[in-house]
């Protein structure tokens, strides 16, 4: 059963698309992972599903409603990322204690045991703390809330490698404690995997895939040795990346689905299979050249 | 699905609580401007002179007009602040809409003119007790001294009506400007020319509000407009993206 | 220059410095001071605020009504009045004995006594001293004494009536001389209490609330003096201020 659903979304500023057409569904219950490179349109894709923003075409539904100004899709939802403000008259704990009134499965005690757990400071104000912090505090308000559509944009901005494994691994406890649907933005797909049941690629304001992190997985493969023989296997096929990384040689990631049956031949003549990290691969279909940054050099 | 129904003056409510104690910056403005006000006023105003030979005499006018004036002005400022981003962001992580937003402000403002409304009328009260020890009685008039309770009284509620007034326009003026940064400039030569124009406008205007004796009057066209800017307000607003 | 335009232009360079004190500073000190300005802490210094203006309000009433100036409503009537009598006075010259003390828009401002053991009373008058009126009137009796009032006529200010106020002239009696100085010029400064402009709109308008009620400045002084039976009068070159009463 979908939560969110979109179809045909487009945003544009002007002439800039930052939305373009994009159709999607997000599934309840489950742990998605919004995927996209700097600009791709994460940020905005997730303030028109939290009701911030208005499509320019296209239709949206959070829990079956236009999230935009609607009270409903907000009671149920709370959008994360670090333009969330707080006024300095708040301490800390006081924010963990007005958010209370707003969410109706506010959990306190874990709001308060993940607040001592980072042992930040009660006293302090939001706007004092660093960028790290602020990012760790504001997560904290993200788990405890417990709303039934939970989003994170980049909310491991800033963060430091312990804090982050801290955040993934009380997200997914809590999440397993207490179902709902949570979106996660990220650049970086290497720390999120784990937890990710889906991830939705986007580039440009469109859907690159839309898959289960299983799946993505198995998705390509890399084939790496003699230019030649690897060429003759992947003619006419649709590469999604290669690259010269010695005179003569080269690596190619293309789906596993178009050579699999090939595959044994493949390793007899010589060439060594690789399975493809899926943040490359989320890399790779992202990016703009077959070739990668290193397209601009061969070109100088 | 999880999804219960909510209700607008529930949510309205929270928001309003949640934001009278996140804009207590606000208040300390107003305390700070207030008490700032009545040291101004214990110079008094100087509304008469005269002299002769041997003798010159003036008339030092004391009044908590200042600091009336200044809470006017506070409100003003308050309003229109409270339409701007910075105080629209505080909004974000809380459940709500553009119109629980927009209510929450309305209550605020309220709340803010009755407070402000009471303590500069008081202000008056202050004003003459301290006046009374720290000045020679024998060159005071009793006449005013001694304020009535019942002026006290009318004088409290004229003053939050005009806050009122005066916030529900400063709010207006805030969300135009919100709408379209053309009125930041549009609405000060629009009214600056208006009074070129129309030199009585500006008097006019006055006299539509106060230039009556009934207070009952005064209340109603004070409350109606103040009803008209708000609803006004919440529709220019209404369809207004957040965060832009 | 009206003291009043002067606030005029006083008024909006008040605010404007307000204006910059709230825009500039304030930021600056919240920055600083931001997280000792939690919520709880406001609400208290609001609720302490709050309270000490409202008992304000019982201890206005507590205050004694004493030693304030008394404001007739007539103030300017009693003024106007005065100075009828005064110009009667200073035109008509009676020669009636009068008695000043009784006479509606006088008010006596000082009596003192002198004795005289010379022959003779001339007079000084101060030149910046506004003529006053100096009646004589000769007593029954030789007793030596020469008893002097002054009196002087209502002063008021948009109804306020300062006349109690007025410093006598300083007088002294040497060699048979009696000098009036006219004392340093005196400066009052009178305060009075205004309605707010909430509640003064409603009672005058908001016009009336701003308009300077009149003053009434007809500075008259009246001397009136009884010297003893025998004594001769030299009016020297005050003969036309000077004024015999033929005693009875």
């Amino acid at each position: 059963m979908g939560v969110i659903h979109g179809v045909d979304l487009t945003k544009s500023y002007g002439k800039l698309k930052a939305i373009d057409h994009l159709t999607f569904e997000i599934e309840q219950n489950k742990i998605t992972g919004l995927i996209g490179r700097n600009g791709s349109g994460k940020t905005t894709l997730l303030k028109m599903v939290a009701g911030y923003l208005i499509p320019t075409s296209g239709e949206l539904k959070v829990f079956s409603e236009n999230p935009f100004n609607s009270l409903e899709a907000s009671a149920n939802s709370i959008l994360i990322d670090d333009t969330m403000t707080f006024s300095d008259s708040f301490t800390l704990v006081d924010i963990l204690k007005e958010m209370t009134p707003f969410y109706a499965n506010w959990n306190s005690s874990l709001a308060l045991g993940l607040f001592d757990y980072y042992s930040l400071n009660p006293k302090q104000p939001h706007s004092n703390l660093s960028k790290g912090s602020k990012s760790t505090f504001n997560s904290i308000i993200g788990i405890a809330s417990r709303a039934p559509l939970t989003i994170f944009d980049e909310p491991t901005t800033g963060m430091d490698s312990a804090a982050r494994k801290d955040f993934y691994r009380a997200l997914l406890k809590d999440y397993l404690e207490y179902p709902r649907t949570i979106i996660l933005s990220s650049h970086l797909l290497s720390e999120l995997e784990g937890i990710l049941e889906d991830i939705l690629l986007i580039n440009q304001g469109t859907k690159r895939l839309h898959l289960p992190a299983l799946e993505l997985k198995e998705l390509a493969v890399g084939l790496r040795g003699n230019a030649q023989a690897v060429i003759s296997f992947v003619e006419g096929k649709k590469i999604i990346y290669q690259e010269d990384f010695a005179q003569g040689s080269l690596y190619v990631v293309l789906k596993r689905e178009l050579v699999q049956q090939q595959l044994e031949q493949i390793r007899q003549s010589g060439l060594e299979v690789l399975s493809v990290a899926t943040d490359d691969l989320c890399v790779y279909l992202t990016a703009k050249t077959k070739g990668g940054i290193d397209d601009v050099f061969k070109k100088g | 699905m999880s999804s219960k129904k909510v209700s607008l003056m529930s949510i309205s409510f929270k928001q309003y609580s949640y934001k009278l104690r996140a804009h207590t910056g606000l208040l300390n403005r107003l305390l700070l401007t207030q008490i700032l006000a009545l040291l101004l006023s214990l110079l008094g105003t100087s509304s008469m002179g005269a002299g002769s030979g041997q003798l010159s005499v003036t008339v030092r006018s004391y009044s908590a007009n200042m600091v009336i004036v200044f809470s006017i002005l506070w409100v003003m400022i308050v309003a229109v602040l409270l339409t701007t981003k910075p105080y629209k962001q505080i909004e974000m992580p809380l459940v709500g809409n553009r119109l629980t937003g927009n209510l929450s402000d309305v209550g605020l403002l309220m709340t803010a003119s009755v407070f402000a409304g009471i303590t500069s009328t008081l202000g008056g009260v202050l004003l003459r007790d301290i006046m009374y020890f720290i000045s020679d009685r024998s060159t005071m008039a009793v006449d005013g001294f001694f304020l009535t309770l019942t002026d006290l009284m009318f004088g409290m509620v004229v003053a939050i009506l005009c806050l009122g007034l005066v916030s529900a326009m400063g709010y207006f003026i805030g969300v135009l400007v919100q709408a379209n940064k053309a009125f930041a400039i549009l609405i000060p030569v629009a009214t600056i020319g208006a009074l070129r124009v129309y030199t009585h406008l500006g008097q006019s205007v006055v006299e539509f509000y106060i230039g009556n004796v009934s207070l009952l009057l005064f209340a109603l066209k004070v409350m109606i407009t103040s009803i008209i800017l708000f609803g006004v307000s919440m529709m220019v607003s209404h369809r207004m993206e957040a965060n832009q | 220059m009206n003291l009043s335009a002067m606030n005029f232009i006083l008024l909006p360079l008040m605010i404007l410095i307000i204006v910059i004190v709230l825009r500039d500073i304030m930021p600056f000190i919240r920055t600083k001071m931001s997280g000792l300005f939690t919520w709880k802490r406001s609400f208290i210094c609001a609720g302490l605020y709050l309270g000490i203006l409202v008992l304000m309000v019982p201890i206005l009433y507590v205050l004694p009504n004493e030693g304030f100036i008394k404001v007739s409503n007539n103030g300017d009537q009693a003024s106007t009045l005065s100075q009828n009598v005064l110009s009667d006075l200073y035109t008509n010259k009676s020669n009636l004995p009068l008695d000043l003390d009784k006479q509606q828009g006088l008010y006596k401002t000082s009596t003192q006594t002198f004795k005289t053991d010379t022959k003779k009373l001339s007079f000084n008058l101060d030149p910046n001293f506004n003529p006053p009126l100096i009646f004589v009137e000769r007593k029954a009796v030789d007793d030596g004494e020469i008893n002097v009032s002054t009196y002087a006529g209502t002063q008021s200010v948009g109804g306020i009536d300062f006349t109690k106020l007025i410093l006598p002239p300083a007088m002294s009696f040497r060699n048979g001389t009696l000098s009036f100085q006219s004392n340093n010029r005196q400066v009052l400064d009178l305060k009075q209490f205004n309605a707010d402009v909430t509640v003064a709109q409603f009672k005058n308008g908001i016009l009336g609330s701003i308009q300077s009620p009149s003053a009434n400045f007809g500075f008259g002084q009246v001397i009136y003096l009884r010297i003893p039976k025998s004594l001769e009068l030299d009016k020297g070159a005050y003969s036309d201020q000077i004024q015999m009463i033929s005693g009875t």
